[in-house]
């Protein structure tokens, strides 16, 4: 008897501590936030978001804990049809990334989009550098283009899986040239700088907290580097843009992401809760160490930003030989 | 009825590996053989799946060459069918699981075994039960903070 | 800093009392987890990665690369008494261990694991300490036409690990490649295998696998069997725990193998502690004088994939802390650390920050002798698990079998896929298929595949570039021998045979 009370009443309250906030004017969480990562203890999302949580604690940005909630499984997929299933939840939010939007388009079981969810803020954009090895004949990257069209498929590009940013850039750069070198994908990054390193690759576009070590160890060199403007560390190198490569680049972002139905109000909290952690000195620190380029844009504009960016996204793909299914 | 004994055996898993190799045939076949650069997707399934196949017909071939006195042991036995029970026990655990939590699940599961298929007392089964998953809950979920399974209820 | 002021001063650091501290504290925890399937190196680190930001960075990195190797000590506890896995590198470790543990010698399994661990684990740190530039400078000459000779090497000990009957090993490995292949592919991102499932998509989590093949199809198995009338022989008195003199002078060879492969395959980014242990028991059974012995509970091949699942630790931090490389999981999330610490792994790594390099190099020898210490008076406490009577060790199995895999990726469908594995491993066993070449071919399967298509990639589909380089050469050739000995020997007994009857 007693086991069905205790049933009865965790029922009862689980659905008032459900249903209750929604009604609310002015939203502000009551329980536990959820911060969902579709990478596994110890990968880059997971570390970042732990590294977030810290922060949100340090500087007490939050009235509630946020716990980080590792839904692992089939890229996305399992962390997107997760925020699906918590359809108007204002208590559940996710860390998402490039992969929310490809694995969609390139996987028909894929089925959540990043846009069928309520992105609440996009957070990062991930700057990149084009590095060849320190002895390569190559001093811009329009050396090393032109050596590709002379050499047509014989030089090649250590990367992360086709639909990677990387060989995003390769397709956009090839696109606009007219140069043609082999992209050779391997899964972690060690293994990418370690074929460049070894000179079994001959370029690599990876991110700066990646390759900058080897830079200053003069290991390897910046031909490039991908980002609006130029970053303190690499004042001397020119940007895509300014080394003659003009064309629209589709960033590498991380955003936040809500539940399909988020309630306004709970959006609403997240955009200010967000701006508040722009202005934390332990986010700028946080941008500083890793590299990265911090974007301000609320829900509306996010979400405008992610439907032109799958649009572009879409075309690259096929180009690059993946197969696109929506 | 035919027992089923190991020279059986080796026919019936190899008939089950042709059925599997034919399948990654198959779909190895739809993804493209080789690409601009090199192998593709349906390069590797292809060669691994005919010698699957291959290796699967030499399996029966040397089963059905076999002397008859070599495959006097049964495979099925009382013992097969209490391995098959609890295996069965297993699925329908996991499958309350979703609904009861890791707790609820695992205690039943544990009575079950250790008094309907081990035979012991219903109290010791009970006693286990509780004990185990009890001491599995403090370990891993207090103390490690590792999740367990949790019913949509929240224990 | 030479290498004999940098040890000084490492020992200096890694003596301070907190550090000392810090050090035993990760050892133990990595100890722990590595005992509790279900709870990686990996995850506990990022766990505790938000509680060390106050640190500073020596005392960090000597904590968290505690847990590291810590765990690869923990790791052989439950492979050895209950045939569960808890780290992929141990899956080798189970084969033997776990048949020495039903013959009663669980006490001598773990306490050779032990010594064998702290032997390699000592000899990794030592060759890290004297050589790490030009070891690094090695692994950076592999490419993949290496890392391709090198999976079908490892392959090739399907032979060694088939038990009566070649074809059913290699039948057993070729499932594995087909599990392994399950997911996306990232040179076209095709989905293979997949069944309409987005859960699978990301592949199948190796913990699923060889808990259910191992520990699920064993209990299956036992059921069957009977056994359950008869419990597991422990001896009574604490000498007949441990391992015997005449045990050590048997693994005299295993303790060099296991370190010297171990540290060499440890190296690599692409390779990593499974691999490494594999070949290193096979390569132990190749020499061995009773190579028949083998799966039926020989001490060396416990002592030979422990101490190379260990000798690895060492390997797998030089390129980590010369080049900012990290192999794996665990290494990676190293990285981060030392970055949020302001620390820059890499090539410069050395003489920037030489209180954390030597530090943690010092620390690792304190270390090793900590988990000794901590590891062998466990032995006799932990041999005492298998006194438990049946009805509370069976539930436990399955308990710890189902906590490990719902902790390691928190999905039902998982535990789904749990119960099928168990059922593969048992019906494997009645149909006598080996259960370890699936496990090989899905360890390996996927990294060869990639190193294949990455050859022919690099070598525009030319497939012979793999012989004209010298290592992938040797290594072919040496994968070449292995697969035909079997065909000489058996050749060898029907020329024996035919002469015999002659006669």
């Amino acid at each position: 008897m007693k086991r069905r009370d205790l049933i009865v009443g965790a029922v009862a309250l689980a659905a008032s501590a459900a249903v209750a906030p929604a009604f609310a004017q002015e939203w502000k969480p009551t329980q536990p936030l959820e911060l969902v990562v579709h990478g596994g203890p110890g990968s880059g999302n997971d570390v970042m978001a732990r590294q977030l949580t810290t922060i949100i604690e340090q500087e007490k940005l939050s009235p509630v804990r946020v716990q980080v909630s590792n839904r692992v499984g089939g890229g996305s997929t399992t962390a997107a049809a997760y925020m699906a299933s918590k359809k108007g939840d204002p208590n559940t939010i996710a860390v998402f990334t490039i992969v929310w939007v490809t694995d969609p388009l390139t996987q028909e079981a894929a089925t959540n989009g990043l846009n069928t969810l309520t992105p609440i803020t996009r957070l990062i954009e991930e700057p990149a550098l084009i590095v060849v090895k320190a002895d390569a004949p190559y001093k811009t990257l329009k050396d090393f283009v032109d050596a590709a069209k002379s050499k047509s498929g014989q030089l090649k590009q250590s990367g992360g899986s086709i639909t990677s940013r990387d060989n995003i850039l390769r397709q956009l750069i090839m696109k606009q040239t007219g140069a043609n070198w082999v992209f050779v994908p391997f899964p972690g990054g060690g293994e990418r700088i370690a074929a460049i390193l070894g000179g079994h690759t001959d370029i690599m576009i990876t991110d700066p907290s990646e390759a900058g070590e080897q830079v200053r160890a003069g290991k390897l060199k910046v031909l490039a580097q991908v980002g609006k403007e130029r970053l303190d560390t690499f004042k001397d190198i020119p940007t895509l843009k300014e080394a003659g490569f003009d064309f629209q680049d589709i960033p590498q972002t991380r955003g936040i992401v809500g539940p399909p139905g988020m309630p306004p109000e709970a959006v609403k909290y997240y955009e200010t809760f967000f701006e508040k952690l722009r202005q934390s000195a332990g986010w700028k620190k946080f941008l500083a160490d890793n590299q990265l380029l911090g974007v301000n844009e609320k829900s509306e504009a996010s979400k405008k930003f992610l439907i032109t960016y799958e649009d572009m996204l879409r075309v690259v793909l096929k180009d690059a030989g993946a197969k696109v299914v929506r | 009825m035919q027992k089923l004994n190991f020279k059986n055996g080796d026919v019936v898993s190899g008939a089950i590996l042709i059925a599997l190799g034919t399948y990654i045939i198959i779909q190895a076949s739809i993804w493209p053989y080789y690409e601009v650069n090199g192998p593709g997707p349906g390069f590797f399934p292809l060669w691994y799946g005919i010698l699957m196949v291959l290796l699967s017909v030499g399996l029966i071939i040397s089963a059905a060459r076999k002397p008859k006195e070599d495959n006097a042991d049964t495979i099925f036995t009382m013992g097969t069918w209490r391995a098959l029970t609890v295996w069965f026990g297993l699925v329908v655990c996991l499958v309350a699981m979703a609904w009861l939590g890791f707790n609820i699940a695992f205690t039943l599961f544990t009575v079950f075994l250790v008094s309907y298929v081990l035979g012991r007392p219903w109290m010791t089964g009970i006693i286990t039960g509780i004990a185990s998953s009890a001491a599995f809950y403090v370990l891993f979920a207090v103390v490690l903070g590792v999740q367990l399974p949790t019913s949509p209820w929240g224990f | 800093m030479d290498i004999a002021n940098g040890m000084l001063h490492g020992f200096y650091v890694a003596l301070q009392p907190m550090n000392l501290w810090w050090c035993f504290f990760g050892c133990f925890l990595g100890t722990v987890v590595g005992i509790l399937p279900g709870l990686g190196p990996a995850a506990t680190i990022s766990l505790l990665l938000p509680l060390t930001f106050k640190m500073d960075a020596a005392g960090g990195i000597i904590m968290m690369a505690g847990i590291y190797y810590g765990a690869k000590y923990g790791g052989s506890t439950t492979s050895i008494l209950l045939n569960i896995p808890g780290e992929s590198s141990s899956v080798a470790t189970c084969i033997d261990g776990y048949q020495m543990a039903k013959k009663g010698r669980a006490g001598a399994a773990l306490g050779i694991a032990a010594i064998a661990s702290f032997i390699a684990g000592t000899v990794g740190v030592v060759l890290l300490t004297l050589m790490a530039p030009p070891i690094a400078a090695f692994a950076l000459s592999f490419s993949s036409p290496e890392y391709f000779a090198l999976m079908v090497l490892g392959l090739a000990l399907v032979v060694l690990l088939a038990g009566t009957s070649l074809v059913k090993g290699l039948l057993a490995l070729l499932v594995g490649l087909w599990l392994t292949a399950i997911g996306v592919d990232i040179f076209s991102a095709q989905a293979r295998f997949i069944f309409g499932q987005p859960t699978l998509l990301g592949g199948i989590d190796f913990t699923i696998v060889a808990i259910g093949v191992f520990a699920m199809g064993e209990v299956l198995s036992s059921l069957d069997a009977g056994e359950e009338t008869k419990m597991l022989p422990v001896p009574k008195g604490l000498r007949n725990l441990l391992p015997t003199w005449q045990d050590m002078k048997d693994c005299r060879f295993a303790f060099l193998n296991g370190s010297i492969v171990g540290f060499i395959i440890g190296v690599l980014p692409g390779a990593g502690g499974t691999i490494a242990s594999f070949i290193s028991y096979g390569l132990e059974k190749a020499v061995s004088k009773h190579p028949e012995k083998f799966g039926t509970g020989v001490i060396e091949g416990v002592a030979a994939p422990e101490g190379a699942n260990n000798a690895d630790t060492g390997g797998a931090l030089i390129p980590l802390l010369t080049l900012g490389i990290p192999g794996g999981s665990s290494t990676a999330i190293l990285l981060s650390a030392l970055i949020i610490w302001g620390v820059h792994p890499g090539p410069l790594m050395m003489t920037e920050s030489p209180d954390v390099f030597w530090g943690l190099v010092a620390s690792m020898y304190i270390g090793n002798i900590m988990l000794l210490v901590l590891n062998l008076p466990m032995v006799p406490v932990f041999a005492q698990i298998l006194r438990m009577p049946v009805y509370v060790l069976f539930p436990f199995i399955f308990g710890i079998s189902i906590v490990g895999v719902y902790g390691t990726t928190g999905r039902m469908f998982d535990l789904g896929l749990l119960a099928g594995f168990g059922f593969l491993g048992y019906m494997m066993g009645k149909l006598k298929f080996p259960t370890a070449p699936l496990i090989l071919g899905f360890v390996l399967g996927d990294s060869m595949e990639r190193a294949l298509r990455q050859s022919m990639m690099m070598y525009g589909g030319d497939f012979t570039a793999m012989f004209h380089r010298p290592i992938s050469a040797v290594m072919l050739g040496l994968a070449g021998i292995v697969l035909v000995m079997p065909l000489i020997s058996y050749f060898n007994r029907l020329r024996v045979k035919a002469i015999t009857e002659g006669a």
